[in-house]
């Protein structure tokens, strides 16, 4: 294989294995599921495209934050958009920080989210599907479950700080 | 839920002020603890996503293995029909027995158009339940199509055949008992829901008219409630009606 794919291939691998962080990240800047999937999409061509840039001692989540922080500034610019209310380095932070707090390869950690979803009610999956995996904005998820709003939220929230404690407690024991 | 929490939702929500914004900004400069809680926060939803989405993508598998009739899934959707049918046969031929309504607005021309036989709501009960019988094991529904029913197939006229299908599904299984059948159609709902999540306000219509369908508790009324919708709407109409339909029947199977 020729240098140029080894290089191109070992950065598109570390933006696949980092793909939570990246969401994460372009989530907190949006703060909407929807325009965050398509930000960490259009981010994702940027990074295939510009690979070469990633200097070997730059560390590769600070490099793919940049660029997707510069789309989403782009994007601002074009459609006049409001900008996110935190400083971008402090949400970086936040995020970095949580990443290196994690334990454990990134696949254990979706096995136990996993195991952890099982043990919610039917209508707090639905609910967390509809906003996370379809991305339905909360007013339509409640009109479709037939709930007010902020019983909504309520309920995400709850459904989402349960997995975050069952995540961590299934990691440690 | 604590202060942080509230604080923590209300910025995934997009619902901070801007005073309440510079406030969290301070906060997470100084404090490691709620730096941590909102990565933590927004990682756990990424995992969401990425697990949802795996689910969502084995679920479109499981549809279109069962549609092109993998054995594994035949196997299971003939268990679970053959439980179904201990349960519901019974149920619903002690209701065709009974005497029931009449069904005063599926005109017979409308019926038919719907490939419902239009004579068939103007006999009595006992003639429409000996009519049944004869025609139970003389029709056989006709086979679903694996292209027309995938889901990169969009469209109006894509849900059209969508709707046809489960249609011919329901009615097959009304006429010959086949419960297995709709099973079958249940998986066409899956299908069928990429369309109908666009249309929050007729699905809650459905939802209302299963509703009161679920309220009679007698599984006998499914023929008599589909002679009554079916030849009502549009065909998206009548798609998101059945849909909830067999939503109701499957949820009561379970039972």
């Amino acid at each position: 294989m020729h240098m140029y794919d080894v290089g191109r291939d070992a950065v598109l691998r570390r933006a696949l294995a980092e793909r939570p962080a990246l969401w994460a990240y372009s989530l907190g800047l949006t703060r909407n599921p929807q325009q965050a999937e398509d930000l960490f999409q259009e981010s994702h061509v940027v990074i295939c495209g510009k690979w070469q840039q990633l200097r070997p001692d730059q560390p590769f989540l600070a490099w793919a934050f940049t660029i997707i922080r510069l789309t989403w500034l782009a994007s601002l610019h074009d459609k006049h958009r409001r900008m996110a209310p935190l400083k971008d380095e402090v949400l970086e932070r936040c995020v970095q920080e949580a990443v290196d707090d994690e334990e454990g390869p990134q696949g254990d950690r979706l096995a136990r989210l996993r195991a952890c979803l099982e043990q919610l009610t039917p209508r707090a999956r639905s609910a967390l599907d509809l906003r996370y995996a379809q991305g339905l904005d909360c007013s339509r998820i409640a009109q479709r479950l037939t709930m007010g709003v902020k019983a909504l939220y309520q309920l995400l929230s709850r459904s989402r700080v349960m997995l975050e404690d069952c995540v961590r407690r299934t990691g440690t024991t | 839920m604590s202060d942080d929490q509230v604080l923590i939702e209300r910025f995934l929500d997009n619902a901070l002020s801007e005073a309440d914004s510079a406030a969290l900004q301070e906060r997470l400069m100084a404090e490691p603890d709620l730096r941590l809680a909102l990565g933590r926060a927004l990682l756990t939803l990424a995992g969401l996503r990425e697990v949802l989405q795996a689910q969502q993508r084995q679920r479109s598998k499981r549809v279109r293995r069962a549609l092109a009739g993998g054995p594994a899934f035949r196997i299971t959707f003939l268990r679970v029909a053959a439980a179904v049918l201990l349960v519901l046969l019974p149920l619903a031929w002690w209701q065709l027995g009974r005497s029931s309504p009449q069904v005063p607005d599926a005109s017979p021309e409308l019926a038919t158009s719907h490939g419902i036989d239009g004579d068939l709501l103007a006999m009595d009960e006992a003639a429409q339940l000996e009519y049944l019988r004869q025609q139970a094991g003389q029709q056989r529904h006709e086979p679903l199509s694996a292209t027309l029913l995938a889901p990169e197939t969009t469209g109006d006229t894509a849900l059209l055949f969508r709707h046809q299908a489960a249609a011919g599904l329901v009615r097959a299984a009304i006429v010959q008992g086949r419960v297995v059948d709709l099973l079958l159609a249940e998986e066409t709902r899956s299908l069928a829901l990429i369309q109908a999540g666009q249309e929050p306000a007729l699905r809650q219509a459905a939802q209302t008219l299963a509703g009161q369908f679920a309220s009679e508790r007698q599984a006998g009324q499914v023929r008599l409630l589909a002679f009554r919708i079916l030849p009502r709407g549009t065909p998206r109409d009548q798609a998101l009606i059945l849909i909830s339909l067999n939503e109701d029947l499957q949820g009561r199977n379970r039972l």
